[in-house]
């Protein structure tokens, strides 16, 4: 009995085969010369050429998914006033979830809710908090949406909006931040920006998980 | 094939994109438009979808790009969107024409797949790769996606029982059957000239 395709192949890929397959094929013309050509077979597919795309196609891209250059974004209209609108859906977002929780909508471990539950509270409340915690709770954060699963394909348009426009906000934080310089308090007060705004976007990416659920 | 592995932008271009600099997104897509066409062109087999999967995979980077942090690992990350977005289209075609596809789990064998189109013999027409790429094409969808991803693109077996939902010994049993299929159309190799008989040696045949 020959060796199968699958234990050539696993043979071929250096993983472990049972003793008396290996046996048999390091004395088997016929199972040896398939062994081969599968490594051969996987070389060539390696060696197809790369294909290149259509031209125009980056034009498409660009179109569809970058403000058309020269011009300024349409949905930028800064933060300060993005941030007090964000700020009373997130506000409105928690007073309904409030008013309807009962002691079994309570987060279960290892949830989307734990999650959200988990995540730091903005440091922007705690009064006295060093630009080192601002710095640690702001990576938590990060962490904590990075961990949120893919949004859903259906979500409302402001929400979409809404996201864009927070992470806008916090990237211009973040240039910001980047300048040389910054006076100790300057950075302070952009790092307890930048948490508010990453907390806002958390509270709101777990409201867009919520819409589809 | 270059491929992904190649496409390791530089840090500063990378910060230049998070920031909306329309050229150094650009620049970025010309690192990895031709490992996302290829990918897709040899996953689905239909290039109007593989532009498809390029425009979804690209307008997907520009847009989490800046969530995105660990520049070293940008090459994978466009990679895994790519993926993703093949196996969606793979997931969706079955839905639609769930006849000519192998259905991840069923057992047929896509018995229209190995005709040439034109029905000329590929074998006698055209050169070694082309060969091999229409026989890539003629696979099942789930064996080509198999294969192509383990052997050339360098997933593991786990990683695409994951992608697909599906077990270990899913994936391996594909890879098996789309090596026995591209076997069956490409003939065996030239350099097979070995005699095929087994060597008297114990356990043998």
């Amino acid at each position: 009995m020959h060796a199968t395709t699958e234990q050539l192949l696993t043979l071929r890929d250096g993983q472990p085969v049972d003793v008396s397959v290996a046996a048999h094929v390091a004395g088997c013309a016929h199972c040896r010369r398939e062994l081969r050509s599968l490594g051969r077979a996987r070389q060539a597919l390696r060696g197809l050429p790369e294909l290149a795309p259509p031209h125009g196609l980056w034009a498409a891209v660009a179109a569809e998914a970058l403000p058309a250059p020269g011009r300024p974004s349409w949905r930028r209209p800064g933060w300060p006033v993005f941030g007090s609108l964000a700020a009373g859906f997130v506000l409105g977002m928690a007073l309904i979830l409030n008013m309807t929780q009962r002691p079994e909508d309570l987060p279960r471990p290892g949830t989307t809710t734990d999650l959200v539950a988990a995540t730091p509270a903005p440091a922007s409340s705690v009064n006295g908090v060093s630009r080192a915690e601002l710095m640690e709770t702001s990576r938590r954060l990060e962490d904590s949406l990075r961990a949120l699963p893919a949004a859903p394909q259906v979500t409302r348009a402001s929400t979409v909006l809404t996201i864009q426009e927070l992470q806008d906000s916090i990237f211009e934080v973040d240039l910001l931040l980047s300048e040389p310089g910054l006076d100790p308090a300057r950075e302070r007060a952009l790092w307890q920006q930048r948490v508010g705004l990453m907390d806002t976007l958390m509270q709101v990416r777990y409201a867009q998980l919520t819409e589809s659920w | 094939m270059a491929g992904f592995a190649d496409c390791r932008p530089d840090p500063a271009m990378l910060d230049r994109a998070r920031r909306g600099d329309r050229k150094a997104h650009e620049l970025l897509y010309g690192s990895y438009g031709r490992p996302v066409f290829t990918l897709a062109v040899r996953m689905l087999a239909d290039r109007t979808l593989a532009e498809e999967v390029l425009q979804d995979t690209s307008i997907e980077v520009i847009r989490h790009l800046r969530e995105f942090r660990d520049d070293e690992a940008f090459g994978g990350w466009v990679k895994r969107i790519a993926t993703n977005k093949c196996l969606a289209y793979l997931r969706s075609a079955w839905h639609r024409k769930a006849q000519r596809f192998d259905g991840m789990g069923d057992d047929d064998d896509d018995p229209t797949g190995w005709e040439p189109a034109d029905g000329h013999d590929p074998v006698a027409q055209l050169e070694h790769q082309d060969r091999l790429a229409q026989a890539l094409e003629a696979l099942p969808p789930t064996a080509r996606a198999v294969v192509w991803l383990y052997d050339v693109e360098g997933y593991s077996h786990q990683e695409i029982a994951r992608l697909m939902g599906k077990t270990v010994s899913f994936s391996k049993s594909r890879l098996s059957r789309a090596h026995e299929q591209l076997r069956a159309v490409l003939g065996p190799d030239e350099e097979e000239d070995e005699v095929s008989t087994c060597m008297p040696q114990p356990n043998n045949c």
